[in-house]
């Protein structure tokens, strides 16, 4: 087939339809099936069945499609002047499969199907113009939609770019967002303590008082209950009283052993009491024997003065203990300050974090070196963080058995502590990711485990300007350095 | 001479540990009543119960957070092992896990948990009913601890002549 007058259209479509006019002119037809109508005016819709085919001679038609589900109707071609409009249908003889729409005034040539046949008879050039035509057309169209696959094509990876975009905005907001929880939890963690280490201040202290009072009573009413009996019996009360008072526990193995050595020395007594006079020193079962000459009732009496000393000590190391975890706490969580930079020595806020978490490292070996080093201006509770990460860290990864290892120093006017721990160390692997947020190697249900405590305490130390390093020390175990300027006013923070 | 029962009470915290025993003095007339602050030390002490002593170990008071072993550990070995799988078993702990008491309760036929701090009534009548069962099903002659223990369920098995399981 020649293509000549496709190819023609294809780069001047004016002329084409020019020619096309002119051919149907010289019938005297053309007039006929003008066509003019203004913008905005339905041509045909889609689904109708189509009984012309357009030639548009001036103004541009746009060609809708319906969207599935919804009317909405889509545009798809924009066709300009020299287009022919409803080829397929005119082909196919099927409804339309679009609707065509004026975009602006518009001049047609509205030739209906049943006069096709006629005009090529008459003109029967037309039939190969006609056939060329609809291929230019159609071929115009083809190119088009490539255009658009292409379009959509770039479309699409710069949208996958924006939703991978958004992606990471998203993970990010939620970092964020865990580390401020976090802060907020901290913040709301430190006023609950020291709201708590305030009102738990008050019944110690009263517990301590009250007991202090009540043992110098009980001693006075003793002495007034022996006037007139037995002194040398009371007297040794009085010894076993401050004896039991001021000992310290044998461990139970001791113990154990020393009741025998009691029951053999003492065989009429009750095992409950062996167990008592086993907890004194060396030497007393006889001592007990001595005054008492084997008089049951008065061996009851003098180890009840033993007893009652314990009680005592019980309820003051116990009492002791709280208000020492209270002080703890509360210096911990610095609630008595204002300020929150202050000259602090950090090796108080290192011991404060061994206080507190005592519970989770009782059983390990302690080593600290701890030297005087020079105050340094930081933010005492947030460093407190630090340590407690660090140590707590270590001592998941140790589980029950271990040993931590805690030093300071001073290196080129920077103060430095390093904790060590005896634990696998830290794989090569993780060294270098093991500050990132949400990095964990812990499984979920862990103690702590958010993820967030070294990538939080890294944000702390940064803020005094200082670094905090780790590395697999060679004894095994990892090894947390921290350097902290001694102002950080003074040291551009490093971010 | 018949045989002696034990009361094992294990704790690492010396000022708990003599609370403990001091609360459960009542009992030590008819049980001896034995200290251990680790787990180890408490097999220790089973073995040298059950083999040097040909005692039976009527009940456990054991702490969970120790150095070393911990308590559900140790009450599982126990209850693996033939001579003590009848000991009762009691966790007396502030600190243990809800996976670690299922444990307990799972594996090692967890009698009782008592959360620290303890009451001593509350203590002394876990013990009383613990050692009561204990008692009735495993000892010939129940009569001389109806002292100590709750009579009149000794009395009652006495009366019909039934253990409390049939062995």
């Amino acid at each position: 087939m020649k293509f000549k007058l496709g190819s023609r259209w294809l780069e001047n479509r004016d002329e084409v339809t020019k020619l096309l006019q002119r051919v149907l002119d010289e019938s005297g037809s053309s007039d006929k099936y003008l066509f003019e109508v203004g913008e905005g005016i339905t041509i045909f819709k889609e689904g109708e069945p189509l009984n012309n085919i357009y030639i548009l001679l001036e103004g541009e038609v746009q060609l809708y499609k319906k969207k599935p589900y919804n009317d909405v109707q889509f545009p798809l071609q924009h066709l300009q002047a020299g287009s022919l409009i409803g080829i397929i249908s005119f082909m196919t003889g099927l409804p339309s499969l679009t609707t065509a729409k004026t975009h602006e005034p518009c001049r047609f040539l509205r030739i209906p199907k049943k006069d096709v046949n006629h005009l090529i008879d008459l003109h029967p050039e037309l039939d190969s113009y006609l056939d060329e035509l609809i291929m230019a057309n159609l071929l115009e169209r083809y190119r088009q939609t490539i255009i658009l696959q292409m379009k959509l094509d770039s479309v699409n990876s710069k949208l996958q770019n924006e939703r991978n975009e958004l992606k990471q905005a998203y993970k990010d907001l939620q970092n964020a967002q865990k580390a401020l929880v976090h802060q907020e939890k901290m913040a709301t963690l430190g006023q609950l303590v020291a709201g708590f280490a305030h009102e738990v201040n008050n019944p110690t202290a009263a517990l301590l008082r009250s007991t202090d009072s009540l043992e110098r009573q009980l001693v006075q009413f003793m002495d007034q209950q022996s006037e007139g009996e037995d002194s040398a019996l009371t007297d040794t009360g009085k010894q076993f009283f401050k004896l039991g008072r001021e000992i310290g526990f044998p461990d139970t193995k001791t113990i154990r052993e020393r009741s025998e050595r009691v029951k053999r020395a003492l065989p009429v007594l009750k095992n409950s009491q062996i167990r008592i006079i086993a907890q004194m020193p060396e030497g007393y079962e006889e001592l007990l024997q001595k005054v008492t000459d084997g008089n049951q009732e008065e061996i009851g009496y003098l180890l009840d003065q033993f007893e009652f000393g314990k009680m005592f000590q019980n309820i003051e190391t116990a009492g002791e203990r709280i208000a020492g975890l209270v002080k703890s706490l509360k210096s911990y969580s610095r609630s008595d300050s204002e300020e929150r930079y202050e000259w602090i020595d950090i090796r108080e806020g290192i011991h404060d974090t061994l206080q507190l978490t005592s519970n989770r490292i009782k059983y390990y070996d302690l080593y600290l070196d701890l030297p005087e080093v020079p105050k340094i201006r930081a933010d005492a509770a947030g460093l407190n963080q630090v340590w407690t990460n660090i140590i707590l860290n270590a001592s998941d990864a140790m589980g029950k058995k271990g040993s931590l290892d805690i030093r300071c120093g001073v290196s080129d006017e920077r103060i430095w502590v390093s904790v060590t721990d005896s634990g696998p160390g830290i794989s090569e692997d993780y060294l270098e990711k093991i500050f990132d947020p949400k990095f964990t190697t812990k499984v979920s249900g862990a103690k702590f485990g958010l993820g967030l405590g070294l990538s939080i305490s890294l944000d702390i130390i940064k803020q005094h300007g200082g670094e905090i390093q780790v590395v697999n020390a060679d004894e095994g175990g990892a090894r947390f350095t921290v350097i902290l300027p001694v102002d950080p006013k003074l040291t551009p923070a490093s971010r | 001479m018949k045989t002696k029962i034990y009361i094992l009470v294990v704790e690492d915290e010396p000022e708990v540990l003599d609370s403990i025993v001091r609360d459960i003095t009542e009992f030590e007339e008819q049980f001896v009543v034995e200290m251990a602050d680790t787990a180890e030390e408490a097999e220790e002490l089973i073995d040298s119960i059950i083999t040097e002593e040909k005692g039976l170990i009527g009940l456990i008071l054991c702490d969970h957070v120790l150095p070393g072993k911990n308590g559900v550990e140790l009450l599982v070995e126990m209850q693996n092992r033939e001579e003590t799988r009848p000991t009762r078993k009691v966790l007396i702990t502030g600190q243990a896990g809800l996976e670690e008491t299922v444990k307990a309760v799972n594996e090692a036929d967890l009698k009782h948990y008592i959360a620290k701090p303890w009451e001593k009534n509350e203590l002394v009548s876990i013990t009383k009913k613990l050692l009561t069962d204990f008692v009735i099903e495993r000892v010939d002659d129940p009569l001389p601890y109806m002292k100590v223990l709750d009579s009149e369920r000794i009395a009652e098995s006495l009366r019909t002549g039934r253990k409390l399981t049939d062995r």
